[in-house]
């Protein structure tokens, strides 16, 4: 069980479908659970606050990273040493979260990311998708030497001083990825990577067809070189 | 350049000034926004009467005929112009994420000080009747 000062946020945009039972398994486990509902045309916002979830919602839609953004300064306005963040397609299960939080309270890192590729029963992504990460992998191995195998991963918990971090301008809010990564190399952050359990989204990916993944893939590419050029901001510092 | 282009350079200019102020008069425009647009204007007026500067400054930079230094120029200011709407759209838009993110923020504390409100009221009625 967690303890009572953990918090899981979870970005959501239309998932009417699975955020009830993500946040029921995750109060259930004794997490308090934030929901930033992006502006959704169906019932996400109300379907999560019924399952136990604080609900914030964007008046407009602000992207995925923004709705994580919200979380951040929703963690830090209400004291919370540290969080943990998954997707409410009920692709990462938050029995994985207690994973997570036990290897960043060893204090030997800043961000855990949950990796799909170490665990033994989850499910493997396979074309085109796995191609694309594999190029990630391997930016990063060039430019920061570490060696991740799911740097993509929305499942992550992370300390106040990497939400403080995320919440400076410097922080990519349409789409923090490889990027945001590369940011924290540079800015001394330490991240490691925990085994956990994946299911498929039960909502469908953004990253189906070919001509989206392409044009992701050449964004973030010039994404993540900026991200080696960009001013790091110095106003998270305590 | 014969007098009938300087003519229609000076009358339009001076127009498009005119417009311009009047934009800015009636906050239909940002003062801000408007100094390029002047400048631009300013220039535009300002070419029948130091010709020669232009004409030295083309050459300088390897442009010959005055029309075609007029229209580098015109250009020039057109790229700075997007610049400057790149540079406010991108501020526009870091700060209606800031707001967004404050209406959710503020909105989801509103509706806990009401839930507590609402409790204290109702624990207050209770201890009415005892």
């Amino acid at each position: 069980m967690a303890d009572k000062k953990s918090l899981i946020i979870i970005p959501a945009y239309n998932e009417e479908k699975a955020i009830g039972g993500v946040v029921a398994k995750a109060c259930a486990l004794g997490f308090h659970v934030v929901v930033v509902d992006d502006c959704s045309r169906d019932q996400t916002g109300r379907v999560a606050r019924e399952a136990g979830a604080v609900v914030l919602r964007h008046p407009t839609n602000l992207g995925y990273g923004s709705g994580l953004q919200t979380g951040y300064r929703y963690a830090l306005l209400n004291g919370y040493p540290d969080v943990v963040q998954l997707d409410g397609d009920g692709q990462h299960d938050p029995q994985g979260a207690l994973d997570l939080l036990r290897t960043l309270r060893t204090g030997e890192c800043d961000l855990v990311l949950g990796s799909r590729f170490l665990h033994s029963e989850s499910y493997r992504v396979s074309g085109l998708r796995r191609l694309g990460q594999n190029y990630f992998i391997m930016l990063l191995r060039m430019f920061t030497g570490w060696r991740l195998t799911d740097p993509t991963s929305g499942f992550q918990a992370m300390t106040a001083d990497v939400m403080r971090f995320y919440c400076t301008p410097i922080y990519p809010n349409d789409f923090p990825d490889a990027n945001i990564l590369m940011l924290l190399h540079r800015q001394g952050f330490r991240v490691r990577e925990v085994p956990v359990r994946m299911h498929a989204s039960q909502t469908g990916s953004m990253h189906s067809g070919l001509l989206r993944p392409a044009y992701y893939m050449i964004r973030m590419t010039l994404s993540f070189f900026i991200a080696m050029l960009l001013k790091l901001p110095t106003e998270h510092r305590k | 350049m014969t007098l009938k282009q300087s003519l229609f350079l000076v009358v339009f200019s001076f127009l498009f000034l005119i417009g311009i102020v009047q934009l800015v008069r009636s906050r239909r425009i940002r003062e801000q926004y408007s100094l390029l647009w002047i400048g631009m204007s300013v220039m535009l007026c300002s070419v029948p009467f130091l010709l020669d500067e232009y004409v030295a400054i083309g050459s300088f930079i390897g442009i010959a005929n005055p029309i075609s230094i007029l229209t580098f120029f015109a250009i020039l200011t057109l790229f700075l112009l997007a610049l400057q709407y790149t540079l406010s759209l991108t501020r526009s838009h870091r700060q209606r994420h800031e707001i967004a993110q404050q209406v959710a923020l503020l909105e989801a504390r509103v509706e806990e000080l009401e839930q507590r409100l609402k409790k204290t009221d109702s624990q207050s009625v209770e201890n009415d009747h005892e």
